[in-house]
């Protein structure tokens, strides 16, 4: 379970760097000699991020805030948190009286992706490289910096393969071992995690060359920060299959392109992220809808299951949009708010509804 | 009010403009000049724009680009009593109803074209995530393309400043592409003129509010500089501050300063629909509301020079937007020179960046020895205030005190 890994990170004697947001140049913490560690928080809740911060806060934000006042994240040597959003923003002004020993840095990822966008986040990023090379004591050489953009890059593309393999049955690997996969590499050193996925994969594959295929309907997993592989497994224990994903810990993380060699490495990596599949934070939010219908129409799933945690504004606001284009690629769609809680009964007796329709 | 606001800002201006003229009080001379502005979303003479609450209106002035926020539009329609149908209406098409209600009821406005439609649709990534996400949907909803301003945090850079003054340009580009309205730097120096001498006197109207006593009520400022900001740049902005400054100047010289026991700071925004709070503090306990948060002057003067750089500085260094530092520096500095007893946070339903904040402000407030109180309140969306519930709480608050 992720909050176990945190722990093993810390058992490792790994130094290890947290970060939250798809929009964290992880490549940076990597060069500095860090594990980014994607954190994902606590399933129950205390009640303590309540009295923190509100009860209609993110429950992803507020399970990792939980996590971190029970003392279970003071194994990280840094934390880089974004402006993805409003609750974000907030995480950082409350992480750092909650764990004052753990050094943050906030990182602004501008909104508009173009040129000039591009040019502002590299600024930023210069700001993150310093910061970082002064919390961890170390240089990041271009060098250095370039051999971990080459090393996730090589990690993206394994995964992106993945998915396109699962998504055309040449493997056969349920969604919630995909998620499991996604989420291990979002924690582990770059080359461990390619390793790992590949091993993955491989065996995938002599699965399927063995008979072993997608059963009953395929579905689309969709979503912003859903971590949580019970969620497909639900579904895959009615006799689905999860073939393919749009969310933040998902297929959006190998979706950040091969970051420009030929130009600095910095205002490469600014690019790439802003360019990669999108969070509705960006202003170009149409971007999110017309990728995910043009991923319906590559994928052909029999059904889309829309997990959306509360509170998420960049999500919700648009919902209204993303029904009727769902609606209009043809899709039968099931919408699910979650509240970062691992399902429940109502949520059960949805799913095999919706089954039941396709 | 489900029918076009032309009428209704015409009569607003109709029968307000008759009384300024009678006798022109401060808040009578706000409300018609605020009525004016509406009145401009339907004029011809004008472009017209429905833009985010922090923007630089001064622009939109020199452009002759008739503008407003969108959440004065939903704290209209709450303060008219209306807003609950288009609440009901924006939920209806699938808005979440936790969300922030400012843009939920400018939504259903939207949908039901309250104010007919905009040429420009100008946003920004602050003060928050939902304001931005409202001016794009309502750019889907009307077809109108939409234009956003991507504000960076402090601390202020050179290369901050360069990247917002280009999107400036781009913004004025923009609006002459949309309108046929032409940016003149002569015209914006001028409005930043006017905008640098409303400041300045809105700068001694808070000032006065500083003395013990304070020559206000409760309510003189409510909503003020919010809603100033559509007046900046324009010599009606000047009035409307001289007109304030010197009603409070009288009230200190004739010596009928409304009493008051204790001194509140208000956190964010007032309630908008129609309550009883405001009165029962001041008769009840002799509270007065000494200070609203956003009624405050915190960026130095506009060079005329070179305005847009001011303008950017202003926006980067807003209160509200980035990390919550500065804005927990200004509310303690709020605090300290208005000597409050107590701070009062309603705690909007749905507004992240303050609801994530409020423990950090309360903490903040309370090591400077001012309690503060949230009172978890939806400011636009009265379909589930229970007035007695809060009462209670803010008697439990007061008699602290």
């Amino acid at each position: 379970m992720p909050t176990e890994k945190n722990e093993n990170a810390a058992d490792a004697n790994s130094p290890s760097a947290g970060w939250f947001c798809g929009y964290t140049p992880i490549e940076i913490l990597d060069a500095a000699g860090m594990t980014p560690v994607r954190i994902t928080g606590e399933r129950a809740s205390s009640g303590v991020a309540d009295s923190l911060m509100h009860t209609n806060i993110c429950p992803y934000v507020k399970a990792c805030l939980e996590s971190a006042a029970g003392g279970k994240l003071n194994f990280l040597k840094g934390a880089v948190f974004t402006n993805g959003c409003d609750a974000q923003r907030r995480f950082y002004d409350i992480w750092r009286s909650v764990v004052p020993d753990v050094p943050a840095f906030l990182l602004a990822v501008p909104r508009r992706g173009d040129d000039a966008g591009a040019l502002a986040f590299a600024a930023r990023l210069a700001e993150f490289k310093a910061w970082a090379e002064a919390t961890f004591a170390t240089q990041i050489t271009d060098d250095k910096l370039r051999e971990s953009i080459r090393s996730y890059a090589k990690l993206r593309k394994a995964l992106a393969g993945m998915d396109e393999a699962r998504e055309s049955g040449e493997i056969d690997m349920p969604g919630s071992r995909a998620m499991e996969i996604y989420l291990e590499a979002q924690k582990t050193p770059p080359a461990e995690a390619l390793e790992m996925a590949q091993k993955e994969v491989a065996a995938a594959k002599a699965r399927a060359a063995a008979g072993g295929a997608p059963k009953g309907p395929r579905l689309l997993l969709a979503g912003n920060m859903t971590d949580d592989p019970e969620l497909a497994r639900m579904f895959e224990s009615y006799g689905a299959t999860v073939v393919s994903d749009a969310l933040c810990a998902g297929s959006r993380f190998s979706s950040t392109a091969p970051p420009d060699p030929d130009i600095p490495p910095l205002e490469a990596l600014a690019r790439a992220y802003l360019r990669k599949s999108p969070c509705p934070r960006m202003v170009d939010a149409d971007d999110y809808a017309s990728r995910l219908v043009r991923k319906i129409e590559a994928t052909k799933p029999d059904g889309v299951v829309f997990h959306i945690l509360k509170f998420c504004d960049a999500h919700l606001y648009d919902m209204p949009f993303i029904r009727d284009a769902l609606r209009s690629a043809g899709v039968r769609t099931l919408i699910i708010e979650g509240d970062y809680t691992s399902g429940s009964g109502q949520l059960a007796t949805r799913a095999q509804a919706f089954l039941e329709t396709i | 009010m489900d029918t076009n606001l032309k009428a209704y800002f015409d009569g607003l201006v109709g029968s307000l403009g008759k009384k300024v003229a009678e006798q022109k009080t401060a808040r009578r001379l706000l409300a018609y000049e605020t009525g004016r502005i509406g009145q401009k979303l339907f004029d011809d003479n004008y472009a017209h724009a429905w833009t985010g609450v922090f923007v630089p209106f001064e622009i939109f002035r020199a452009m002759d680009v008739g503008a407003v926020f969108i959440e004065f539009v939903g704290a209209m329609l709450a303060g008219t009593g209306s807003s609950a149908s288009f609440l009901a209406d924006a939920e209806g098409f699938g808005y979440t109803g936790d969300g922030c209600a400012y843009h939920r009821a400018m939504i259903g406005a939207a949908r039901k074209e309250l104010l007919g439609k905009p040429q420009l649709l100008i946003g920004a990534t602050t003060p928050c995530d939902g304001g931005m996400k409202t001016i794009l949907n309502v750019a889907r909803m009307t077809g109108v393309e939409p234009f956003t301003l991507d504000i960076p945090y402090p601390p202020v850079t050179k290369d901050k400043v360069d990247w917002l003054v280009g999107q400036y340009g781009e913004m004025t580009r923009y609006i002459e592409r949309l309108t046929g309205k032409k940016y003149d730097p002569e015209r914006m120096k001028e409005s930043a003129r006017l905008s640098n001498k409303a400041s300045a006197i809105v700068k001694e109207l808070y000032e006065l509010c500083k003395l013990r006593p304070a020559p206000i009520t409760s309510d003189t400022l409510r909503n003020f500089q919010i809603v100033f900001a559509l007046l900046m740049g324009g010599e009606e902005g000047v009035d409307v501050a001289e007109t304030f400054l010197s009603e409070t100047r009288a009230i200190l010289d004739s010596g009928a300063v409304p009493p008051e026991k204790h001194r509140l700071l208000w956190v964010q925004n007032r309630i908008q629909f129609k309550n009883n709070i405001v009165t029962w503090l001041e008769e009840k306990y002799g509270a007065k509301i000494v200070v609203d948060e956003l009624n405050h002057i915190y960026w130095d003067d506009l060079d005329e020079d070179n305005p847009l750089e001011g303008l950017a500085i202003r926006q980067i260094t807003h209160p509200l937007n980035g990390p919550l530092e500065h804005r927990l520096a200004i509310l303690d500095k709020l605090a300290r020179e208005y000597s409050v007893d107590g701070a009062i946070n309603p705690s909007h339903w749905g507004c992240r960046q303050n609801c994530g904040a409020r423990q950090a402000m309360k903490d903040s407030l309370r090591a400077e020895g001012v309690p503060m109180i949230n009172l978890d309140v939806d400011c636009v969306d009265p379909r589930n205030y229970f007035e007695g519930q809060i009462l209670t709480r803010l008697q439990g608050f007061m008699e602290m005190l």
